[in-house]
């Protein structure tokens, strides 16, 4: 078994037909960006076609940023037609983009062959309770870190 | 025999893939990459029964290759392709 490696752009404009065209799809995650709640390597995601309510503060979205990047951030804020995204495991980066240009929304993360679902405690609470403050968030990405390293280590021996 | 249901062929940029469709979610994470002659084959039998004959013909017939070479590719093709379980047996 080998692995196919497509550029990121080819692949997201292919993801975003498919989503224009209704369907949902699941994709792998590369990347800490979205630390805690989605972890590279383990967790594959669940992009879903945009609602009505899907540009709104607190959810989790595919967007393409000005510089033409594309990620899968949590929207921070939205002002007219600019959406302010950020990675729940940035401590201070922060992107925009025009809100034309988010195409789907993180409905689902697969880890371990279960499905974390929007109305999980485990979502809600990255969604409410994880730290704004670039301390804070600091602060608990290192003791997540800390604790991660410790679980491998405890597998292995 | 005949390509499951749930298969689909896709195609990004110059790749054409296989992707499972679980009936919620096309999945992006467990993907086959064809080459040309498996993809126009795939593609040509997608919702129909076939047989290594039939591809066999289709290939010597596209790529000019003699009779026993196309049988060996196709049947090494099918081989593949079920080992992937991507293909159904018709009892």
């Amino acid at each position: 078994m080998g692995q196919l490696i497509i550029p990121n752009k080819v692949f997201f404009s292919h993801i975003q037909g498919e989503i224009k065209a209704g369907n949902s799809v699941r994709i792998p995650v590369k990347g800490n960006s979205m630390l805690p709640l989605i972890r590279p390597g383990t967790d594959d995601i669940e992009l879903s076609p945009l609602n009505k309510r899907s540009i709104e503060k607190g959810n989790i979205v595919l967007a393409q940023t000005e510089d033409g990047r594309y990620l899968v951030h949590r929207i921070e804020k939205v002002e007219g037609e600019v959406v302010f995204i950020r990675g729940d495991g940035n401590v201070s980066a922060r992107e925009t983009c025009s809100i034309n240009n988010i195409f789907a929304q993180v409905t689902g993360i697969f880890r371990k062959g279960k499905k974390i679902k929007k109305i999980s405690c485990q979502w809600k609470f990255a969604q409410y309770c994880w730290p704004s403050s670039p301390l804070l968030r600091r602060i608990c990405l290192r003791v997540f870190r800390r604790f991660q390293c410790l679980a491998q280590r405890t597998k292995c021996e | 025999m005949q390509i499951k249901e749930d298969i689909r062929i896709k195609q990004i940029g110059n790749e054409s893939i296989l992707v499972y469709n679980d009936g919620n979610n096309l999945d992006y994470t467990r993907i086959i990459s064809l080459n040309q002659s498996a993809a126009l084959l795939i593609g040509e039998s997608m919702g129909k029964e076939f047989t290594v004959q039939h591809w066999a013909h289709r290939l010597a017939e596209n790529y000019g290759i003699d009779k026993t070479r196309a049988m060996s590719d196709a049947q090494t093709l099918v081989d593949k392709l079920k080992q992937a379980g991507v293909l159904c047996e018709r009892i």
